[in-house]
């Protein structure tokens, strides 16, 4: 499994021994199974990172006070470290003496990360050498848990949920929407079936009937709705929610039933075909 | 039953079956758990204790009898997970909530009994 997070556009390594356990717009708790209590071994036992695109430099006398107020820290200041021109990369930490906030500048963008103790030198190089932030208006990747993909500018995070099983992350794109499955173990949901015969299924119990199930090669099978025939002579009508397409995928190799599913027209058929490529499983057990 | 404290608790607990259950294994391979219902406690009380109490059916998916297969009163929720783990290549966490839940249900069934193993 990959210990490289990306989130919502940010990219951070992952410290040993922590996992995910808040995923959220802009917002990642990373956490030690010890739930955080800080009892791993003197090491941080929580991270949490708030982030997103930097709509202002940033003022450590201005914004810094409302992050540290934020963050539980209201007495402390922010400290620079590194470079002294302002436009050059750095970070700001506090408290002064012993850091364990440090809101850090890239790419157009901020993060702040918040230890729950001061991290060891090598935990926070290793952190700080691993941020990188990608604007909303680009090609955004995503590696969560298991999960690979990309999603295409302006795809903006709706829901996500992770259910022993049934993983769901919802996009919301233009006036349409973009999502991923991924369900898992794949040889028991489809049993003796094929993934055509259980997207059927899965589709008329998700969106009802309408939906056409084409095979595409072994193991996969691509879906749409059916368009009908007024629409398909107007189809700038404002009216309906979008077609539905789609593509699932059974990996017989990570035991996992991949699907994608598009809503609406704000998706190109190139980018579509991108999106789907992207989509993948990490096999956990190499 | 009485129920776990904690995260650590729930997966160091070993279900151990019922002694008044009947394991059926179906030509498919899925194991099917005959039961005793489990009675309101109200009704429980105004029932004479000689009443037999119905019996109710289960039948596992192929997930769940795989679970079934290891449940031996030795290994503990934590083992059966990693399993599981094993066996259907899902995330530890996944392992742990799904292996968690299901002999929780099990359990709320009257189907197993949660032994905990004191570490002094």
């Amino acid at each position: 499994m990959t210990r490289e997070l990306r989130w919502d556009g940010l990219r951070v390594s992952i410290p040993d021994g922590m996992e995910p356990a808040v995923l959220d717009r802009g917002f990642i708790r990373l956490s030690r199974p010890d739930h955080g209590l800080g009892t791993g071994g003197g090491q941080a036992g929580s991270l949490e990172l708030r982030f997103g695109p930097e709509k202002s430099p940033f003022d450590p006398d201005r914004d810094g006070r409302r992050l540290l107020k934020a963050c539980g820290l209201p007495g402390a200041m922010f400290v620079r470290v590194g470079p002294s021109r302002p436009d050059a990369p750095g970070f700001w930490a506090a408290p002064e003496k012993a850091p364990r906030l440090f809101a850090v500048r890239m790419n157009g963008g901020m993060a702040a990360m918040l230890f729950q103790a001061p991290p060891p030198p090598d935990v926070l190089q290793a952190a700080m050498a691993s941020l990188d932030l990608t604007p909303p208006d680009a090609w955004r990747s995503w590696r969560c848990f298991d999960l690979s993909f990309e999603t295409p500018p302006g795809a903006i995070l709706g829901r996500a949920s992770f259910k022993p099983g049934s993983f769901r992350l919802e996009f919301r794109l233009g006036g349409g929407g973009l999502t991923f499955d991924r369900f898992v173990p794949a040889d028991v949901i489809l049993g003796a079936a094929g993934v055509e015969a259980w997207l059927a299924r899965f589709l008329g119990r998700e969106h009802g009937a309408g939906m056409t199930v084409t095979p595409q090669g072994p193991g996969q099978a691509s879906f749409a709705s059916h368009v009908p025939a007024w629409r398909r002579v107007l189809p700038w009508l404002p009216a309906g929610p979008g077609r539905i397409r789609g593509r699932a995928r059974h990996d017989a190799e990570t035991n996992r039933i991949l699907m994608v599913t598009a809503q609406g027209s704000s998706l190109s058929e190139a980018h579509f075909e991108r999106v789907c490529s992207s989509y993948a499983a990490a096999n956990i057990q190499g | 039953m009485q129920q776990p404290t904690s995260r650590a608790d729930a997966l160091a607990a070993i279900p151990v079956p019922m002694p008044d259950i009947r394991i059926v294994t179906t030509p498919q391979g899925l194991v099917r758990i005959e039961h005793p219902a489990v009675l309101k406690p109200w009704l429980a009380r105004l029932l004479p204790p000689a009443l037999s109490r119905p019996m109710r059916t289960l039948e596992l998916d192929a997930m769940g009898s795989f679970v079934w297969t290891h449940i031996d009163g030795i290994a503990s929720v934590a083992d059966l997970a990693r399993r599981v783990e094993e066996r259907y290549s899902c995330l530890a966490a996944e392992a742990d909530q799904a292996v968690a839940l299901f002999v929780r249900q099990l359990g709320q069934r009257g189907i197993v009994a949660l032994r905990r193993d004191r570490k002094d």
